[in-house]
């Protein structure tokens, strides 16, 4: 659940992630991304011992939240839950909304109260819970505009780059969500940002509950729970589902599918790439 | 076991010269055996005579470079210190996730005055000291390759899922070639 979690927040313009647990939680999935995406992956921890487990940890979790804003200056924070958190019963709800009355400069970011027990799902669920919290954080109905919503599934970087690629072909206004393209596959720059440059951006998010459809990459997760289904059924964003396209059948779906709800014709140049398939 | 059957013990290291001379000299004083004294006199020699030359190269090429280190446990950083003196480099930044008050004295003890010393530290600090003391190469675990990269300094990956020695004499060969090649590599002057 964290690890999905954390992945779907570092494709957030901006963003910065902690998980209320302890170390451990945020060092492995550092670990593992690190490795596997070759980028410095920051993950804050509220680092809780056992006198934050037996008292609980708000304590922990504001001085972490007071830390980041310190060191990163983040426009969004998720705050992930881990087992452990999950088990002593933590508010982190509660926790955040004190916390942005304490503190003043806090309240112009978003912090997002994201539940993700490890023991409750998986790294798919936890990813799609995610973008779902966001999405109910952040969007509304309130401007109407013809940009298509890209739920994407848990893909990598050259993957979303693809999409973007191919819709860009359509000359459609779209949002992906989330965007990970630039966000972890950075290139070396003179100066070092803590935060890597790119991401889905949070005034996009925001009008996703105005767009005029919604395609959602996932065929997994249950019923009614997801981002898109959210948009669909709290502003009535149309909502098709699709396969990830990877192969041509579920490709062919994709393309069709953003001709469809465009009302564009399939551009020539995605034709042509198809005919010439080796 | 020497609590409770008596056996005899002691530390022993085998990473870098110093600590693998000392260890050898060690373990053959402690069978008050003089055959096996002098055997490991000779066994010194000649695997140091063996490595003098390569070694010599590497130290040239290294000589003066300043190091930043965060691992894990008190005991590595204390032992990459020493073989970093031993090819002429000087630590400017150390730190570890779980060293002992006992490990932090000790690397007080053997790192210069003004060097920064760093107890469980995150990104932000690795990156504003390695910054701010000019680093020219940072040790660590995997996590934090990609940081040294995106700063633009040289890495040396000393972690438990490489596969060649970096113990005994021949380690200390593999470490001088490895941290050369890093630190000189040149792709250093193209970015």
């Amino acid at each position: 659940m964290p690890l999905g979690g954390v992945l779907a927040l570092k494709g957030i313009e901006n963003s910065m992630v902690i998980l209320h647990g302890s170390q451990g939680c945020s060092t492995y999935i550092r670990r593992h991304m690190a490795t596997h995406f070759n980028e410095p992956i920051d993950i804050a921890s509220s680092s809780l011992t056992e006198d934050g487990t037996i008292y609980g940890g708000s304590k922990n979790l504001k001085l972490g939240l007071k830390n980041i804003i310190k060191l990163y200056n983040p426009g969004i924070i998720g705050v992930l839950t881990t087992c452990l958190a999950e088990t002593i019963g933590e508010d982190i709800g509660g926790i955040i909304t004190e916390f942005q009355e304490e503190n003043l400069e806090s309240r112009n970011i978003k912090i997002i109260p994201i539940s993700t027990p490890a023991y409750s799902g998986t790294q798919s669920e936890g990813y799609y819970k995610t973008l779902r919290r966001l999405v109910e954080a952040l969007s509304n109905g309130e401007v109407k505009n013809n940009k298509i919503n890209i739920i994407a599934a848990n893909i990598n970087p050259g993957d979303i780059r693809q999409l973007k690629y191919i819709l860009n072909c359509f000359d459609v206004g779209y949002t992906i969500l989330p965007d990970v393209s630039d966000t972890l596959d950075s290139g070396y720059a003179k100066t070092y940002n803590k935060i890597p440059e790119g991401g889905t951006n949070l005034h996009d998010i925001t009008l996703m509950g105005g767009a005029s459809a919604t395609i959602e990459m996932d065929c997994s997760a249950e019923i009614g729970s997801t981002a898109g289904d959210y948009l669909f059924e709290t502003f009535g964003v149309p909502l098709f589902k699709c396969a990830v396209p990877i192969g041509i059948k579920a490709t062919d779906v994709f393309i069709n599918l953003i001709s469809q709800i465009s009302k564009k014709e399939i551009p020539k140049v995605l034709a042509k790439e198809r005919g010439s398939l080796p | 076991m020497t609590e409770k059957f008596g056996i005899p013990y002691i530390n022993v290291s085998f990473l870098g010269l110093e600590d693998i001379k000392a260890s050898l000299t060690n373990i053959a004083e402690f069978t008050k055996d003089d055959e096996i004294i002098r055997k490991t006199k000779e066994l010194i020699a000649a695997e140091e005579k063996q490595i003098e030359d390569i070694l010599n190269y590497h130290k040239k090429r290294l000589e003066g470079k300043k190091v930043a280190i965060y691992v894990g446990g008190g005991f590595k950083a204390i032992s990459l210190i020493k073989q970093f003196r031993e090819l002429g480099m000087e630590t400017v930044m150390v730190g570890t996730q779980t060293g002992k008050e006992e490990d932090y004295d000790i690397i007080k003890e053997i790192t210069r005055e003004g060097t920064v010393i760093l107890d469980d530290t995150n990104p932000a600090e690795l990156e504003k000291f390695i910054l701010e003391k000019k680093a020219d190469i940072l040790v660590g675990g995997v996590k934090e390759r990609p940081l040294a990269y995106k700063l633009g300094i040289a890495f040396c990956d000393h972690n438990h899922e490489r596969k060649h020695a970096l113990a005994g004499f021949e380690g200390a060969v593999n470490f001088a070639k490895e941290v050369d090649l890093t630190i000189n590599s040149p792709v250093w002057k193209l970015i």
